[in-house]
Formats: structure tokens, C-alpha cells, sequence
């Protein structure tokens, strides 16, 4: 090769291939970070294995005649547990909280709180209080000092035999009500055999509150007991086979997590980031993204992957009879219940995709002394936007509905839903509206001026288990693209997806044109250097 | 030789052309079926039902299914009997129905979209120009309009609906 078509072959490699290997090693390289990726905790996926055989303690071996009894037994040896319980969210159903915007502490929980499921647990005792940690919880005389109260079995029994019966506000089956289904605990079998709480202890209540699996969460429910990778990295019984406690991390019976239906502050939360860092990506592009998205929102694409989880829930539809004046269920094309009389109607869902809402870990929610200032009323409110540094994209199963409301008052209404007999005034036995809301309200001491109506309400619950396999989490088009996911979330700029016509066509004028510009003035080099070679 | 060549070309690009296009997945099936097939969302269907326009509704779910909860006016025509029911005549009369033409409007749903989106793209393949499938199907109508719904609990029961579960064919 002469000279003249070496120095052309240089001059091409200086107008093309260079800024084209330019462009690719930044691409190619930027954000790759390979050796600085922080280790995960494996501590926290340890075995439990119990150090101690209960079965050989006397004093679990004597004859118990009542749940208390066996608390007595446990309590001796373990000092000072009953008061740490004594002193949880889970014994009190409320905590003291200072939620912004309202002035001084509030005391909130399942206690007081009102939601668009049964409209609350309080006056419904006999039902709810089923879930609380106690025994005998029936009305307002329950005895929150005494110790002997404290139900220690229904978190620690190793058996899956302890239940507690339905309707009897938290107490096992006696020999009187015993029944196939809640047969008398073995108490001894059960006492003999405890240890740290299991997925079907926790599970027992978490997975099916609201009255059936999967009805409130639909990130939490039966399924999780023995699930595939695919529906939970870590649950699953193929791989880590992880327990609840095992993130809900526990130091004297205080567990760590927040279920945002009933809780307010941004404390005392169980978090990806405590074992996975805040670092968990090999790509610092990834890793950035986190401090504006949480883990839940790309990893977590879509929840109830198994069964149906409920997303509206109607009550203006309740009270329907059949030809016999009795109460009647319906059910959709995936066996679920679409009507009940008692309770209305339903839209079950599965394999939902959820919507996105930004989130600090505060929350407000409607309180018992609230009147309805907008529709549909927002049970709970999810306190969050770009501007706030600590507030994070995040997953939410929005539960919409209608329930009941006092049109004088302008306030919700707590219904009086259970009783055991017809006669009582629950609108479960006697389907009287009026009656329930009165009796109801009463209850939890807040007037109702007798006339009602049915208003549309929101409950917001962010979904943070059913986390999918890695090569399952959402690609960067599902967010970032016209329609994508976030399309919802208005407050930002979001590459991908929001766009004005000057600025994308402007721009691509301005690449057209530095290219044109480039190689035009490379075009020129390599002729200019002919002409003055010809010369 | 260089006709030889040529032969061997020809006839390896013909039998290229003759190969079935393979899925790894049925939602790429779905996806290379939603490139022929227009949607409408659900509250694109709301302000059609409202409206003058002539438009045919089929969910193409079970029957088993269908009576469970439907959207008002819709007709079931499993998606394995849609390509064969679709043109009779005779099942339109039976049903009491005037038979959509090729240019006119039809608007399938299923559960989710994804058997509407592949029977869409079956009845667009046999020539139907203006089929449609509604985007997130029943269960997005549902959950968008809990209170525009039916459904007809009597034909599960014995009440006339098909014994058999109708998801083969003709």
C-alpha cells in the first residue's frame, strides 16, 4: 500500500472508528462495578433448632384444664416474657404514634381503626378477637394486665394442632363447644412441643384476615407454606425455606415490621436492605435506582401469584335472601365467593399487577373522630412524592369498596357484624342495617344519627412478599416507555417516558447534525490532502 | 456447477418460507398475535356500548366460566369453537343473533386478553377485518365496572348450559 492510501485508511480510522470505539467502551463499561458488590447476611436465613426438650419438664406433664394454665406453666420458667408480650402491638392492637399533619400523639391499631373489609374488630369481638394473642378478649371487661391471658401456644406450638375456635373470641375448643373441625387441644402434646414461631404460626392470622385466605394482603397467604421459587425466592420449600421470623427479626417479643393498614411511623421495619445492603446490583446503574425505587417495586412485578386475592368489596349488595329467606353465596368462574348476604359482593383477582405510589414509611389513616372530607375515602393515606429525599417508588394493592357511612354525621360506621344468635342486632344473623350500625357505633362510643348510605373508600396495603426470581423482575421497558407501569406517577421526569416533540426531534436534529458536521469535515481533510499531495 | 447452485438456493430459501414458526412460550404466541390484532380498552367498550355503533361482543371463555360473570350483552363462543361458529348462519339463528360480517365490528374478551388476543388473531386470519380484543379482559371489566356486570348462575345448574366442557373444535 502506497502512502497516499495508508494516510486515507488513518483518516477514516480518525473520522469513524474512533468515536465509534469511544462510544462503545463508555457504554460497554460504564456502570459495571463487579468487585465492589456488598455480600448478603446469610445469618439471617440461619436454622432454628430448639436447644431444649420441653417434653421432659414435670410441669408440662401435669393434666390442664384450660388454656390459662398452660401460660402459668410457661411463664414460670420463662420470667418476664408475658410482660415483654404485654407490652407488644400484637397484645395492645394499638400504639401511640405521631402521624404528620395531626397535632400531638394518636393511639392507633386493629383496636380502634376502621377499614373496607368488616368495617373494624371492635364490637365484633367474638369473631376478630380470634387473631388477638389472648384468651377470652369478648368485650370491653377484658383484663390487658393479666399475664394468664397471654395465649404463649398459638405462636410457638410446633404440632399444628392448636387452634383456637371460631367465634369464641380467641379461646381453644372446650369440652362443651368442642367440635371435628376445633377439637379440645391436647394441651400437654402441644406445651411438650414449642419453639421459636413457624410460617403456619404466624400464618394462622396474617393469611387470612378479613375473613378467608388471601383476602386482605395478596402477598401473604397459605400458599406460602410450601411455594415454588417462582412465587417466593424466599419462602420457598426448594430452596432457603425461610421463615417469617426469620426477616421480621425479634428481640423481646417485639417483631420487627410494619403493616402499614394499622401502623403510622417509619419505625421498627423489617427491610430488604438488612440482609441484601443497599448496594445488592453488580451494575451501578442498578444500584442507583434505589435510592428512588424500592426493592419491592422491580422485584416484586405482580402479587397473588397463586390465589385470588380481593380488590373490591361491596356493601351496599349485602342482605340479599333467597326465595327461603335465608342467606346465600355465589361464586365467580375461580371459586371464589361473589356474593355472600352478608357481606356483599366481590371482585377477586390473581397475578396482579400493582399500582406504584411514591412512599417515606408514614402513613395517615381515617380515625374514629374523622369526618369524610373526600370520596372515595381514603382509609389509609400513604404519605410520599419525588421531592421527599426519603420517599421510594413502591408496590400497593389498592382494596377499593363501598361501605357504610353516616349521611348526617358525615363519618363511617363501625357495623355490628357477629353474634352468635338471631336477636342481637349483627346484621350476620338479622341483616338489619340500621340496627348494626347503631349497635355498632354505640360500642365504640360514636354517635350515629340513624340515617345511612354507602360511600366508595380506598385501603392501601404495600406489597412486599411473593418476591420473584431474578430473572422475573421487571426490564427496564415496563417502567421506562410511554404506557409503562409508572405512567401513573406524574410528579417527575422519567426518561423513557415522558417526552416533548421540540426536545426529542431538536435533539436528534442536533445528532444528525454533528455526525453531517463530522463527516463533512473528515470528507474535506481527505480531499484537501489530495489536492495539496497533487500539487 | 453454477446452475446447480442456484438450484440448491432456491429450493434452500423455499424451504425456509415453509417452516412453522416455533413459540419458546404461549405468551410470545400471544404477543406475535397482538401484532395483527387491534385492542380496545375497557372504557373504550363502555363509551361504545353507550353509543349508536353496531358491534358484536363474544367472550371466548368456557361457557363454564362465562355464566360465572360476564360482561352485559356478550354472547360465549369458547375459543375452540370460535373459527367454526363465527360464519354459520345456523348457530347465529339458534342464538337468535345477526351474524357480524367480515368488515363489521367484533370485540372478543377472555379472562385476562390472552385467549381473546389469539382468537382475535384467528378470526383476523380468516378474514375479519375489524376484530378487536379487550385489553385485561373480564377480569379488568370487573374490577373497572363492578356494577356493569351479569351473569346467569341457572345455565350452570342444569338450566341449559352444555353438559360438556365445549373446548374442542367443532
Amino acid at each position: 500500500m502506497n502512502s497516499r492510501g495508508k494516510s486515507f485508511l488513518v483518516s477514516l480510522l480518525v473520522v469513524f472508528i474512533l468515536p465509534a470505539l469511544v462510544i462503545y467502551v463508555i457504554f460497554s463499561f460504564y456502570g459495571k462495578r463487579p468487585d465492589q458488590r456488598a455480600e448478603v447476611h446469610v445469618e439471617f436465613s440461619a436454622d432454628h433448632v430448639a436447644s431444649t426438650d420441653h417434653s421432659e419438664f414435670e410441669i408440662l406433664q401435669k393434666e390442664f384444664n384450660a388454656p390459662q394454665e398452660v401460660t402459668e406453666a410457661c411463664i414460670s420458667c420463662h420470667t418476664g416474657r408475658d410482660d415483654e408480650i404485654m407490652a407488644s402491638a400484637h397484645w395492645k392492637w394499638e400504639r401511640e404514634v405521631e402521624i404528620p399533619g395531626r397535632e400531638g400523639k394518636v393511639s392507633i391499631g386493629k383496636k380502634n381503626l376502621i377499614n373496607n373489609f368488616c368495617t373494624g374488630a371492635a364490637g365484633n369481638n367474638g369473631s376478630c378477637m380470634r387473631c388477638h394473642i389472648g384468651f377470652g378478649w369478648k368485650d370491653k371487661s377484658f383484663d390487658f394486665t393479666d399475664s394468664r391471658n397471654v395465649d404463649c401456644l398459638v405462636c410457638h406450638d410446633q404440632t399444628e394442632t392448636y387452634l383456637k375456635k371460631k367465634g369464641e373470641a380467641g379461646m381453644p375448643a372446650t369440652p362443651e363447644n368442642a367440635s371435628l373441625q376445633f377439637p379440645v387441644p391436647n394441651y400437654n402434646y402441644v406445651a411438650q412441643n414449642v419453639g421459636l414461631p413457624k410460617k403456619h404460626n404466624c400464618g394462622i392470622c396474617h393469611f387470612y384476615g378479613g375473613g378467608g385466605n388471601n383476602v386482605k394482603h395478596g402477598d401473604l397467604e397459605e400458599a406460602l407454606l410450601s411455594c415454588s421459587y417462582e412465587v417466593d425466592v424466599h419462602m420457598s420449600s426448594d430452596s432457603l425455606d425461610m421463615n417469617c421470623i426469620d426477616c421480621h427479626k425479634t428481640e423481646k417479643h417485639n417483631i420487627t415490621g410494619k403493616l402499614y393498614s394499622v401502623s403510622s411511623e417509619n419505625k421498627n421495619r423489617a427491610t430488604c436492605a438488612s440482609c441484601h445492603t443497599d448496594r445488592p446490583h453488580m451494575d451501578r446503574i442498578l444500584d442507583e435506582h434505589c435510592f428512588k425505587v424500592a426493592c419491592q417495586t422491580c422485584h416484586i412485578p405482580k402479587y397473588a401469584k397463586v390465589n385470588s386475592t380481593k380488590m373490591w368489596w361491596d356493601w351496599s349488595k349485602a342482605g340479599q335472601l333467597d326465595e327461603h329467606d335465608q342467606s346465600y353465596a355465589e361464586t365467580d368462574a375461580d371459586g371464589n365467593h361473589n356474593y355472600l348476604s352478608i357481606k356483599g359482593s366481590f371482585v377477586w383477582d390473581d397475578n396482579v399487577i400493582p399500582e406504584y405510589y411514591w412512599f417515606n414509611g408514614t402513613a395517615d389513616h381515617y380515625l374514629n373522630s374523622d369526618t369524610i372530607s373526600e370520596v372515595p375515602v381514603k382509609i389509609n393515606t400513604l404519605f410520599g412524592s419525588y421531592e421527599d429525599p426519603t420517599s421510594k417508588i413502591w408496590p400497593v394493592k389498592v382494596h377499593r369498596g363501598k361501605q357504610i357511612y353516616d349521611t348526617e354525621n358525615n363519618t363511617l360506621i363501625n357495623l355490628k357484624l357477629f353474634a352468635k344468635n338471631e336477636g342481637e342486632g349483627a346484621f350476620w344473623k338479622d341483616f338489619d342495617y340500621d340496627t348494626a350500625a347503631y349497635l355498632g357505633m354505640k360500642y365504640n362510643e360514636r354517635p350515629y344519627s340513624g340515617s345511612y348510605d354507602f360511600i366508595a373508600s380506598e385501603a392501601y396495603w404495600p406489597i412486599n412478599h411473593m418476591v420473584s426470581p431474578k430473572e422475573a423482575t421487571l426490564t427496564c421497558t415496563e417502567c421506562h416507555s410511554r404506557d409503562g407501569r409508572l405512567s401513573g406517577l406524574d410528579d417527575f421526569y422519567l426518561p423513557g417516558r415522558d417526552y416533548a416533540s421540540i426536545v426529542e426531534y431538536g435533539g436528534i436534529g442536533f445528532i444528525l447534525l454533528s455526525l453531517l458536521g463530522v463527516i463533512s469535515h473528515g470528507i474535506m481533510r481527505i480531499a484537501s490532502r489530495r489536492k495539496i499531495r497533487s500539487y | 456447477m453454477r446452475k446447480i447452485a442456484l438450484v440448491i438456493t432456491v429450493f434452500a430459501l423455499f424451504s425456509g418460507c415453509n417452516r412453522v414458526k416455533q413459540f419458546a412460550t404461549p405468551e410470545q404466541m400471544v404477543e406475535q398475535a397482538l401484532k395483527i390484532v387491534k385492542t380496545i380498552s375497557v372504557d373504550e367498550l363502555n363509551k361504545l356500548m353507550d353509543s349508536e355503533e353496531i358491534y358484536t361482543l363474544i367472550d371466548v371463555r368456557q361457557k363454564s366460566e362465562h355464566y360465572h360473570g360476564f360482561i352485559p350483552g356478550s354472547l360465549v363462543i369458547p375459543r375452540g369453537s370460535i373459527e367454526f361458529l363465527i360464519g354459520k348462519e345456523k348457530f347465529w339463528e339458534e342464538e337468535g343473533l345477526y351474524m357480524p360480517l367480515k368488515d363489521e365490528k367484533i370485540i372478543l374478551y377472555c379472562r385476562k386478553g390472552n385467549r381473546g388476543s389469539m382468537a382475535a388473531s384467528s378470526l383476523v386470519q380468516l378474514g375479519y377485518k375489524n376484530v378487536f380484543t379487550l385489553d385485561g379482559g373480564w377480569k379488568k371489566w370487573e374490577l373497572t365496572y363492578p356494577d356493569l356486570t351479569d351473569k346467569n348462575l341457572d345455565m350452570l345448574s342444569g338450566g341449559g348450559a352444555e353438559a360438556h366442557d365445549d373446548g374442542g373444535g367443532c
